[in-house]
């Protein structure tokens, strides 16, 4: 096993502040929001637990509680295990990775209704073609406006992927501020798919 | 190629900066080394980040002190070449070339008189890097050649034709060794490479407009108004955004906070410049102001 100080980048005489500080900046860089439909997420997921267990062998033998100051929501995978609705093999394939047989179903379907355009959305999206995923989400939405799966798609996409960032690289020049409810929302849906929530009243 | 991938100067720190300029005149070296003088027209800022991308932990940062022609009377720091920085240099070779000869296809008869010799001269060097790296050079090649056919039919896919372009520089990932490190290394350098195929695109429409070239924007979106521009912002943005979350799961390296600065401030500045228009002005600006 690595050494649980360099894992979190500090040095073994670093007060229980800064352990905490380097491992919650961690935890947002690695976050599984920043890594949603992404080829990369298992990586993510890996580094995740190696950050976790770090902080946790840390506070162990510093004789704290072990989850002191960690947020269990850190932690979770947003995958759930099956799918349902017509497009469940899709879906499934889509999260496997495996967009050749993502495609060739979507493809194949006679029904172009708006979860075949959301899908068709996800499947660009993973791929990195982000001006289809966006066509298409768009369409999904125009198609049933009250599917918040759909519309918390899209506003990802309005948001333009504003992810993690270094706190030395804050955005230059960005229209942030316009975005952040949006931004806020989108994340509070993203939580609540994974079980935690943001904004408590919505 | 392009330029895009630099640093944002101003942000970098002064042993960052230095550092930098050592890999810059290193891989300009390197390419002296392995491939002769005429080789050094290849390099630029796009194969210098590559470098540094594809230097792992066993890279040091060694330096050595060399003149050159560029600097004849003081000697310039510059990172003594190894196996990755060779690499490097073999895939500058291959893609400068291929650049080369699309330009070359581009422009009007007087410019070809240009592009002519220095094609001539890099004809046999790339040849030789070929030899060197064929699965690599032949991806190139079959890239290109799917996106000279959906040039010529006219594909209104931006996504599409940036795939082509974007699949290339992944390939550049594939020697190496460690496997988590090729595959973020490869989906970073995907999403890069979508960004400047589409900032290349931009830059250029109004000159595949008079030529009557294939631009896929223009195909796409047809006349290019302000809403149009939000949209390409906001697209190359999250590209943007999904590279520096790709970059982040790579394990550090001496270049980590170069590269930091590329992804997160030099590549949006890119982004910001190209698009209000303002890319060609700066870089000329800044460019003379280097070699002054």
């Amino acid at each position: 096993m690595k050494d649980p100080y360099s894992v979190l980048g500090v040095s073994p005489g670093a007060g229980d502040d800064e352990i905490k500080k380097a491992y919650k900046e961690l935890a947002k860089k690695y976050h599984p929001d920043n890594y949603v439909n992404n080829p990369l997420s298992e990586l993510a997921q890996e580094k995740m637990k190696e950050v976790n267990e770090a902080y946790d062998t840390i506070m162990k033998g510093r004789g704290g509680a072990s989850s002191s100051g960690r947020s269990s929501g850190y932690g979770g995978s947003g995958q759930s295990g099956s799918y349902t609705g017509s497009f469940a093999q899709v879906r499934a394939a889509i999260n496997a990775g495996n967009l050749t047989l993502a495609e060739t179903l979507l493809n194949n379907s006679s029904d172009k209704n708006a979860e075949w355009n959301f899908l068709m959305g996800s499947l660009f999206y993973r791929k990195g073609w982000l001006d289809e995923a966006m066509r298409y989400f768009q369409t999904a939405v125009a198609m049933d406006p009250t599917n918040m799966e759909y519309r918390q798609a899209l506003s990802i996409m309005q948001g333009g992927g504003s992810f993690y960032r270094p706190a030395a690289y804050g955005r230059g020049a960005g229209p942030d501020a316009c975005n952040c409810c949006g931004s806020l929302i989108a994340a509070d849906c993203c939580c609540e798919c994974l079980g935690g929530d943001l904004i408590a009243c919505c | 190629m392009y330029g895009y991938t630099r640093p944002l100067k101003g942000e970098l720190k002064v042993r960052e900066f230095e550092l930098f300029r050592s890999v810059y005149c290193g891989l300009c070296h390197t390419l002296k080394k392995r491939y002769g003088f005429p080789a050094r027209f290849a390099l630029n800022y796009d194969f210098t980040f590559l470098t540094m991308l594809l230097a792992d932990d066993e890279f040091s940062s060694r330096c050595e002190y060399r003149r050159c022609s560029a600097s004849p009377f003081r000697k310039r720091a510059c990172a003594v070449s190894n196996k990755k920085s060779e690499l490097a240099a073999d895939y500058s070779m291959i893609l400068a070339y291929y650049k080369l000869l699309d330009t070359m296809q581009d422009e009007h008869f007087f410019h070809k008189l240009y592009i002519w010799p220095v094609l001539m001269l890099f004809k046999g060097r790339f040849k030789k890097a070929c030899v060197r790296h064929r699965a690599f050079s032949e991806e190139v090649r079959c890239r290109l050649a799917e996106l000279t056919e959906l040039e010529q039919e006219r594909s209104p896919s931006v996504d599409l034709a940036a795939d082509k372009f974007a699949l290339i520089l992944e390939a550049a990932s594939n020697e190496i060794e460690d496997k988590s490190r090729k595959l973020a290394t490869g989906k970073l350098l995907y999403h890069i490479g979508r960004i400047v195929y589409i900032l290349d695109a931009f830059d250029d429409i109004g000159e595949d407009q008079k030529a009557g070239r294939y631009n896929p924007l223009k195909e796409r979106y047809g006349d290019i108004n302000e809403e149009v521009v939000s949209r390409l912002r906001n697209t190359l943005n999250h590209s943007a955004s999904i590279a520096a979350a790709d970059f982040e799961l790579l394990s550090a390296t001496v270049y980590t906070d170069i590269l930091k600065n590329i992804i997160y401030l030099g590549i949006p500045n890119a982004i910001e410049l190209v698009l209000k228009g303002e890319w060609r002005k700066t870089t000329k600006r800044l460019h003379n102001q280097q070699h002054r």
